[in-house]
């Protein structure tokens, strides 16, 4: 005869009218969810993901059961939190190595990185672009270059210096004195006159330029810039204030009439490529700016006569005076020519098509008319390459895959550096605190102790992987640079520069200026690796440290 | 055996239903339902407990399940240990005269309670 085992007394109140119902598709879902939750649970405790999911068979509706899956995901977070923090399981832990010969060999190598100019570029040049300051440091530094430069009497470098300070008087004050010492550097007048602060010791310079290179629209267009600035109110103007404005329109004019147009990029490119090599400048803020802002200048002004000259042109075939109508055509689509065989950018490719579109337009039909049928038929070609959506009309804008690439680099190398900093404090404090322990009695088998062992052991191996990464994310960059310094500058060579700057500084120029996170870069970046190194640790501590004893139910 | 634990509404809730039946078995769905706490909640309460031997644990023998059950997974039950008694009472006495005093004190709106705070019901002196 079996003993009969009594039954314990149950509190089961609840109806068990769902027991035959068949499992319905989302509740087999349920289901296999908490068996991975059950699968992940910290083996010294998984009897309650266990007790959790006996509990299923028994919910009403699959709301229910969809509510209990949620409670079984946050009680495992729970659990693992509970596992990585707490100190109940550390006697059943196995006792922790101290690092040894490989965790200095490996400490070694990676400071060995470093050496890789990649690395160590770009560790210079993350940590640069962390300084929120950064823009004042800049500017502070080419002063104390200008600066140095005055003192030596070197125009090149003084030209050089002052065409990177922000500061209009700073600029214009070290330009006058770079072209004082040698007036061949004329031409830099051209290459920093923006915004609308009036500064009167500049008042000759569009002179001084029209007389250094004659027939070259670009003093004309410096005029303009000039004008602009004379005529502004604390900073403000109009469109309309400068198209009211005769001196303002003037100087459109004769930009539009000029023979020539050269706006010295090229010059610019060789004179910044000299000083940066001979001041041994490897920073991408410097050098990206280069493909940036050599040789711009806006090209409204003649922009704005050509559309005056283009009214007058309507309003004259109106009026049947065809020979007007089409001089004026020409004037427009000569120098819309000119920009486009001697400008350099994408920029000025672009205001070239602006000055052609409307002049071919008009002059097409009107050559035909007159059965000039080789030149209307030049002009049809030229219209069709230049009409809205053809490739030669539109600015090239950078594939996705670029940005793609510029993004992944970019937070490559700032967490990798981010990374190798936290891990190399830790690496120092476990350092200190275990040669502390060599000179003074005390616990050796606390949490500390281990820490410290475990830190010291494997944080050289993260240094590690975290500098090779950057040397990897940031190499592209350190080409780019070393082919702007050693080889023939082309227009390949510049957007390379333009897209490593972006590489090194959209992420951090993203938090400083986004809308509603005016943050530091460092403080977002070390959220982000905190955030990380916490999960690693949560995640480590509770799936993969195997020493943990199975509490079987 | 660690005595300090917080004892949070969510606790005391759950303490008041263990308590209510104290020498019965419970079911964690059950507990749920009649404390209205979410899954998430009770089953690290009841883990807190158990770690401090003030819960007493045990899964259903597969033999002893009713016949309309058979297939199902055993289950989970829970009730308190005698100590984890005598914590339930003197925390369930203390929670119910900081809510006396604190409802004594309120005397424009009423405090604020977890409507499964079951202060006061006779089962607990009998526990």
């Amino acid at each position: 005869m079996f003993p009969i085992k009594p039954i314990p007394e149950i509190n089961d109140s609840e109806t068990r009218a769902t027991e035959s119902r068949q499992q319905s598709a989302s509740q087999k879902f349920i289901s296999f969810a908490f068996g991975k939750i059950v699968s992940l649970w910290p083996a010294d405790s998984r009897d309650w993901a266990l007790a959790m999911q006996a509990e299923l068979p028994q919910m009403e509706s699959t709301q229910e059961s969809l509510h209990w899956l949620a409670g079984g995901i946050m009680s495992l977070i729970k659990a693992w939190w509970n596992g990585a923090t707490s100190s109940d399981n550390k006697k059943e832990l196995a006792p922790v190595k101290k690092p040894g010969i490989l965790a200095a060999l490996v400490t070694v190598a990676a400071l060995a990185i470093l050496l890789i100019p990649s690395a160590n570029q770009g560790l210079r040049a993350v940590l640069t672009s962390w300084n929120a300051d950064r823009g004042q440091a800049q500017e502070a530094r080419f002063i104390r270059i200008a600066r140095d430069a005055e003192s030596r009497g070197d125009a090149k470098t003084l030209a050089f210096a002052a065409m990177r300070i922000e500061s209009r008087k700073d600029f214009v004050a070290f330009a006058n004195k770079a072209v004082a010492l040698d007036p061949s550097y004329t031409w830099i007048f051209s290459q920093g006159y923006f915004g609308f602060t009036n500064v009167p010791e500049a008042r000759d310079w569009p002179a001084k330029l029209a007389a250094f290179d004659p027939g070259n629209s670009i003093a004309y267009l410096l005029q303009a810039q000039i004008r602009s600035s004379e005529i502004s109110h604390d900073g403000m103007l109009t469109a309309d204030d400068m198209r009211r404005d005769p001196q303002w329109l003037e100087a459109g004019r004769k930009a539009m009439e000029s023979p020539r147009y050269d706006a010295y990029r090229n010059r610019r490119l060789a004179l910044d490529r000299d000083v940066i090599q001979s001041l041994g400048i490897k920073d991408p803020a410097v050098i990206g700016l280069t493909g940036l802002r050599a040789g711009w200048i806006s090209l409204w002004p003649p922009e704005v006569y050509s559309k005056q000259l283009m009214r007058d042109a309507k309003l004259a075939i109106q009026h049947g005076d065809k020979e007007t109508a089409k001089r004026n055509a020409w004037a427009v689509a000569h120098f819309g020519e000119i920009v486009r065989a001697h400008g350099g950018t994408e920029i000025e490719r672009r205001w070239a098509v602006d000055f052609l579109r409307p002049a071919y337009t008009m002059l097409q039909p009107m050559l035909a008319a007159e059965g000039r049928n080789d030149e209307s038929a030049m002009l049809t070609e030229s219209l069709e390459a230049i009409k809205p959506g053809a490739p030669g009309a539109a600015l090239t804008q950078w594939p996705e895959s670029t940005f793609a690439w510029i993004k992944t680099a970019g937070i490559a190398m700032h967490v990798g550096v981010a990374l190798a900093i936290i891990l190399s404090v830790l690496l120092l404090l476990a350092g200190c605190w275990l040669l502390a322990e060599v000179f003074f009695e005390g616990n050796r088998d606390g949490m500390l102790h281990r820490i410290a062992c475990r830190s010291a052991r494997y944080a050289p191996a993260g240094i590690l992987v975290c500098l090779a990464l950057l040397a990897v994310s940031y190499w592209p960059t350190a080409e780019a640079v070393t082919t702007y310094l050693d080889r023939p500058i082309s227009m390949w060579t510049l957007q390379n520069l333009t897209e490593t700057y972006y590489s090194v500084y959209w992420l951090p120029d993203t938090f400083r200026f986004s809308p509603g996170a005016p943050y530091h870069a460092l403080a977002w970046t070390f959220v982000t690796v905190c955030g990380v190194l916490t999960i690693a640790f949560i995640v480590g501590r509770n799936i993969f440290n195997r020493t943990m004893r199975l509490k079987t139910a | 055996m660690k005595t300090n634990m917080r004892t949070s509404k969510q606790t005391l809730a759950l303490l008041s239903a263990l308590a209510a039946k104290p020498t019965q078995w419970h079911y964690g769905y059950a507990l749920s339902r009649e404390t209205e706490l979410m899954s998430g909640t009770l089953y690290p309460i009841l883990m807190r407990l158990e770690q401090r031997g003030w819960l007493e644990t045990q899964w259903e023998n597969p033999q002893d399940l009713a016949e309309g059950r058979a297939g199902r997974p055993p289950r989970h039950m829970y009730r308190l240990t005698a100590g984890g008694r005598a914590w339930a009472t003197e925390a369930l006495s203390a929670a119910r005269a900081t809510s006396k005093s604190k409802s004594a004190r309120a005397t424009l709106k009423p405090a604020r309670q977890h409507p499964r705070v079951l202060l006061g019901q006779p089962e607990l002196e009998r526990a």
